[in-house]
């Protein structure tokens, strides 16, 4: 059965209005380091599930690129640094915690993440990544709601 | 379900590249190696894609290594009609690789590479050469590292890439490289036909159902050009026929074609050097523009300027037609000839122009580099799918080698065309004489067998053997009810009350006997009735015939001058026999004549032609005489002066529905002229021997036959036959 995440975006490809909704649901009025927390486990999950297929050192370069391309925007995110294991949020918990556009940014990042892996791979790993995403919001500590629905992305 | 999105491409800008590659164009994001030796033109390829695809949107990077110096590069680069100084200031970023290769190795060279890329996010990166990083590695190992890193990146980057390379064959199996990139596009050169041709060759192409047959290519100021018939020229299907077939509007050539050339068929003009074959594609085309129908003439012979000339020397105004728009001339001389390349350019013109007919002159020149008959068949397959796409009509003369059983060049042309029409010239007496034979036409039913053809004041005539009509049935039996007066005093009682309508007699008998007379009373008694009259003469000239009408008072000048009567004279030396049914069928037409006078069938004969043939020529012209509804006489000359055993020498008994013979007789020991009336179809007729006498108004026949023995020659008299020098062996 389809999430109602996956029915309102019908078009894979829209990788904006999947990460908004996902966002809006998951996390309302979350503190910086909740939200940090969120995408830490979340593009985690992303990395795990995506570097079984495309490998380490594909998704390396291509995270690279992501965090290269979100920094231009918003600088805070130059903490963010590549790692054999993913992406590494130490840095920014220590000097971008506070920033305004932290939640912006950190959406960027996601949103950037799955376009670029979108193309690069003519959205054959989209559907296990919005899964993958709606997951996230259901399971982990940093997420805030979440209802029956979801079980969808699960199965 | 879920769509299926075709790959991204990247057009390359080279002419036919980009359906080679099948997909239209390098797959975007792809890493495509261009291969080949020095001066293979891997720079100048990757260097046009490069200005073709830049733009604001899409920048290029370009990076240098050692192969050669920056400067160099963009010196060379300015001499191409593809570049624009313009886009190379904003967005074609050129990049020195040469001092850090050196200086840093291959890992520092990997960071600067990426640097770069993410500065300027390109669409397209191009390393010339990559070979220098082979080159520069230490192991095959490092090499590899350092291509899959490389390449990785510049995937995660969605960036198209090229890397350029002096590679050889031989490296596609041992270099790890050829193992990572998406695609390989290999140059080369080689001599081929006896000169150097380039050559490019998709060997791989991830994603994309390329062809991977060599294409010969060239580099010109415009750049680089593949030649790619067999992947671009594909015939299409071929609907119902719905526009009217072609006529050529060669004089009778059309009469041969039947209902016409169905559109989009091709047609050999298949003959040896000197058969008219370029005159016939000339006037197609010509009398096509004079159709409303434009054209287009490929010429690899003859200049624009020589053919110009030579239709001139026809009386055709073709500079008019040119100028009309209606007309275009392409000449391109034999050494600068590159098939694949001009097939695509023959395409290219005839579209433009919108051409219903297509010459080519000939592809016999066009393809004689080409050695291997199967490809010169494929060439010509592909120049006939150009003339079938465009549902045009095209003309392709080919020479046939002297002496050969052959009716095209290669001996495999004729296998892939709607048709062949031969041209051919045999030697009679002392001139070559012309033939036409339309040797094959698709779903046509055209005549069959040679044709004689004249090249001449005007242009090409054709001189059908016979017509249609009379092929396919008998004409119609002889009325029995209309008789017409012979306009000989005395005749019509002994023949039943006169000719029937329609029919055709025969008048056989010793020189100067008063055959030709005769036939002028037939004629001149026409016109008293209004019966147009028409004389054709293959022996006398009109003045000679008319001054002789006018020493036996009959009035024949006056009524040529009156139109009523036309004396036309076939020169034996210039008509052949061939030519006779269509020379005679279209001057009854144009005159409407109902009477046909032919005085001195023999004539019609030359040479040592067999007998055989002038009757089945006479036989044919009756034929059409009884169809045009003409009442015919025939003159014969005999060389039998006295009345014996043979009739007719010749044969021609069956011919004529009605056989009058004149034969000398011994009368008060001297010859007088004598008929006698061996056949009339469909009527009784008298079948003794009538003396006859030659005066003024003409023949008059004597109103009671001969009696007793008349075939006997007087004894020890001279033959009045030793005395004339007309006396025809054969009749």
């Amino acid at each position: 059965m389809a999430s109602r995440l996956s029915k309102a975006f019908s078009d894979e490809a829209d990788h904006v209005g999947y990460v908004d909704a996902w966002l809006d649901r998951a996390a309302t009025t979350p503190s910086p380091a909740q939200l940090i927390t969120l995408f830490e486990r979340t593009l985690g999950a992303l990395w795990q599930r995506t570097e079984v297929t495309l490998g380490e050192v594909t998704l390396t370069a291509i995270v690279d690129r992501v965090l290269y391309t979100a920094s231009e925007q918003y600088p805070l995110l130059s903490t963010l640094t590549v790692e054999r294991a993913g992406i590494s949020f130490d840095g920014l918990r220590t000097q971008g915690a506070h920033d305004t556009n932290l939640r912006e940014a950190l959406r960027l990042v996601l949103v950037e993440f799955l376009t670029v892996l979108g193309h690069l791979t003519d959205e054959i790993l989209t559907p296990a990544l919005h899964a993958e995403l709606s997951r996230v919001a259901l399971e982990g500590p940093g997420a805030v709601e979440g209802n029956d629905d979801d079980a969808g992305a699960r199965s | 379900m879920k769509t299926r999105h075709p790959i991204p491409r990247v057009e390359t800008g080279v002419r036919n590249l980009d359906a080679v590659f099948g997909g239209g164009g390098l797959p975007k994001g792809s890493v495509t190696l261009i291969a080949g030796p020095p001066g293979a033109g891997k720079t100048i390829l990757a260097q046009q894609l490069c200005f073709h695809a830049a733009s604001p949107k899409s920048r290029i990077l370009y990076f240098n290594t050692l192969s050669e110096p920056t400067a160099k590069t963009l010196r060379y680069m300015k001499q191409f009609e593809f570049f624009d100084a313009k886009k190379l200031e904003q967005e074609f970023h050129f990049v020195d690789l040469g001092v850090i290769v050196r200086s840093m190795g291959l890992e520092q060279t990997s960071s600067l590479i990426m640097e770069r890329i993410k500065k300027l996010k390109p669409s397209i990166v191009v390393i010339d050469s990559f070979k220098t990083f082979d080159d520069l590695a230490k192991s095959k190992d490092e090499l590899r590292k350092f291509a899959y890193e490389v390449f990785v990146k510049l995937m995660a980057w969605e960036a198209t890439a090229l890397l350029l390379g002096e590679y050889g064959a031989h490296e596609q199996v041992t270099n790890p490289l050829f193992s990572v990139i998406d695609g390989l596009v290999t140059l080369t050169q080689r001599e081929s036909s006896g000169e150097q041709q380039r050559f490019l060759q998709v060997v791989k192409m991830r994603g994309t159902p390329h062809n991977r047959d060599e294409h010969p290519f060239v580099i010109t100021s415009s750049g680089i050009e593949v030649f790619a018939p067999r992947v671009t020229i594909h015939r299409e299907p071929h609907g119902e026929e719905r526009e009217p077939r072609c006529k050529t509007g060669i004089e009778k050539l059309d009469e041969l074609l039947a209902d016409g050339i169905p559109r989009g068929s091709s047609l050999l003009i298949a003959g040896v050097a000197g058969t008219g074959k370029t005159v016939m594609s000339l006037e197609f085309i010509y009398r096509g523009a004079l159709a409303g129908e434009k054209g287009i003439l490929f010429s690899f012979e003859e200049t624009t300027e020589r053919l110009l000339a030579a239709a001139r020397g026809m009386g055709w105004d073709l500079a008019r037609e040119i100028e009309r728009g209606m007309i275009e001339m392409v000449f391109v001389p034999q050494p600068e000839i590159v098939v694949e390349g001009h097939l695509l350019m023959m395409r290219e013109r005839a579209a433009a122009l919108g051409a219903r007919r297509v010459a080519v002159d000939s592809i016999s020149v066009f393809l004689h580099k080409i050695k291997d008959p199967q490809i010169a068949r494929e060439k010509v397959f592909q120049l006939a799918s150009i003339v079938q796409n465009t549902a045009a009509v095209g003309f392709f003369t080919t020479d046939i080698p002297y002496g050969s059983n052959q009716i095209s060049r290669f001996g495999v042309e004729e296998t892939v065309v709607d048709g062949v029409i031969l041209l051919s010239s045999t030697e009679e007496g002392f001139e070559r004489q012309r033939y036409v034979e339309v040797y094959k036409l698709r779903n046509t039913a055209h005549l069959k067998g040679r044709h004689s053809m004249v090249i001449g004041e005007g242009g090409i005539k054709v001189f059908p053997r016979y017509a249609e009509d009379v092929a396919e049935s008998p004409p119609a039996a002889l009325g029995l009810a209309e008789r017409l007066p012979s306009g000989i005093p005395g005749l019509d009682p002994l023949m039943g009350g006169g000719l029937l309508r329609r029919s055709a007699t025969l008048l056989v008998g010793s020189a100067g006997i008063g055959k030709s007379t005769m036939g002028l009373q037939f004629i001149l008694e026409g016109v008293t009735r209004k019966e147009p009259g028409l004389i054709f003469t293959l022996e006398e000239s009109p003045e000679q015939l008319e001054a002789t009408a006018d020493a036996l008072g009959m009035p024949l000048r006056r009524w040529v001058e009156k139109g009523l009567v036309e004396v036309v004279y076939l020169s034996r030396e210039r008509v052949r026999s061939a030519q006779f049914l269509t020379i005679l069928g279209d001057t009854i037409l144009r005159l409407k004549a109902r009477r046909v006078l032919l005085d001195g069938v023999a004539y019609m004969q030359r040479g040592s032609a067999e007998a055989d043939d002038l009757r089945q020529l006479l036989n044919k012209l009756v034929a059409r005489f009884k169809r045009l509804d003409v009442t015919s006489m025939l003159t014969a000359e005999s060389r039998s002066l006295y009345f014996g055993d043979a009739i007719t020498e010749g044969g021609f008994s069956p011919v004529a529905d009605n056989l009058l013979v004149l034969r000398y007789v011994s009368l008060d020991d001297a010859l007088a002229p004598a008929i006698r009336i061996v056949k009339t179809r469909g009527s009784e007729h008298d079948r003794s021997t009538y003396a006859f006498h030659l005066g003024k108004g003409g023949a008059h026949i004597a109103r009671h036959p001969l009696k007793g023995a008349v075939h006997q020659a007087p004894s020890g008299k001279g033959s009045p036959a030793r005395k004339s020098s007309r006396t025809k062996s054969r009749l």
